[in-house]
């Protein structure tokens, strides 16, 4: 999938414009591509970090998403229980493989960019957490 | 020590204005609270990262945002300190009830003391630190401090000393929060209004972008 197409579709189709996590080398062409133009990307010390940076930009009405490495969900787990879910605020991951110990709902992004609307809507419906992965090569 | 938690927060009270977003974060600051403002947040857990939220809260409004904690929270979730001192957020504001205790009914003290300067600590990090303590001792000078608090840009933490004598608000339960769709909603109605002076808004990337939408 092309690396406009996806920012298109993610920051000004579906207005998620606010991204936080911990760069991993997966996602170097995604960092690489990011433009203030378009969303605010916020590096931080820890992905339980983001996730709360995240979580916080959402009630205040901005959407936004997590991106990190998949196995950062091991140490998010009691930040993610303890606010996300207590408090029923959803949150977008974005991470690089189907690493999924939460059992969250996941899709994994293809050539095809409606991936990424169903799993919005899939938030925007039902007010539950999903992730995206985006597999090594796939966006280009 | 006369100036007891249970004071310090019934002059939060006053200090704050009613367009600001107030968030008291810990299980012992919020049974001694017996409530601030309607737009007052109170999140009863020690053990999740809230300074995380709030940053990211100030991030996306324009409103000022006042954060009350303990001694303990803010050396337990450091990093979030860190990364608030870096974020530049000219609307985000905090005040650390110090104790220097962990629970006072086990009298066992915690690190805050033992480090050898805090404000230094966290003003090389980027913060302002100041020692809002006297401040809090009379309503006078609380107006005066609200005078202070009206005309600063954050990222402030203002440190106030308190002794560790507590006294619990035995209805505490109706006040603790479980539901944050009221506040998301006050945070993102703009017909609230902002108590920062218009001069001293933040402009970042988000703004504009914002702007554009």
């Amino acid at each position: 999938m092309d690396l406009d197409d996806f920012w298109n579709t993610l920051c000004v189709e579906l207005e998620y414009r606010f991204f936080s996590g911990i760069p991993t080398e997966d996602f170097k062409l995604m960092h690489e591509s990011m433009s203030p133009e378009f969303l605010h990307f916020v590096p931080t010390l820890d992905e339980s970090l983001a996730l709360g940076l995240v979580s916080g930009a959402k009630l205040s009405g901005l959407n936004g998403a997590v991106m990190m490495g998949a196995r950062a969900f091991d140490l998010i787990t009691p930040q993610f229980k303890g606010f996300n879910i207590f408090f029923n605020i959803p949150a977008l991951f974005i991470v690089d493989n189907d690493y999924n110990p939460l059992e969250l709902h996941q899709r994994i992004l293809e050539d095809d960019p409606t991936v990424i609307n169903k799993l919005v809507n899939y938030i925007n419906n039902t007010n539950e957490s999903a992730i995206l992965v985006i597999n090594k090569g796939t966006l280009l | 020590m006369s100036l007891t938690r249970k004071k310090i927060l019934n002059s939060i009270k006053d200090l704050v204005f009613d367009t600001d977003v107030v968030f008291c974060i810990g299980p012992t600051l919020c049974k001694e609270s017996s409530g601030f403002t309607e737009s007052t947040v109170f999140l009863d857990n020690n053990f999740v990262d809230f300074f995380s939220v709030v940053i990211g809260v100030a991030m996306s409004t324009n409103k000022r945002i006042l954060v009350v904690v303990e001694d303990q929270y803010l050396l337990r979730y450091f990093n979030s300190m860190l990364q608030m001192a870096v974020s530049k957020c000219t609307n985000l504001f905090v005040i650390v009830v110090v104790t220097s205790l962990y629970e006072p009914s086990i009298r066992q003290v915690n690190l805050f003391n033992a480090l050898r300067s805090v404000k230094g600590l966290l003003f090389n990090s980027g913060v302002l630190t100041h020692e809002y303590t006297n401040y809090f001792e009379t309503k006078a000078s609380i107006k005066q401090l609200k005078s202070i608090y009206y005309h600063t840009l954050g990222p402030v933490v203002g440190l106030v000393v308190a002794s560790s004598n507590r006294v619990y608000n035995t209805n505490f339960d109706s006040i603790i929060t479980r539901d944050l769709k009221s506040i998301s909603e006050f945070i993102k109605n703009k017909e609230v209004g902002i108590s920062i002076p218009e001069s001293k808004r933040k402009v970042s990337d988000l703004d504009k972008i914002m702007k554009d939408k």
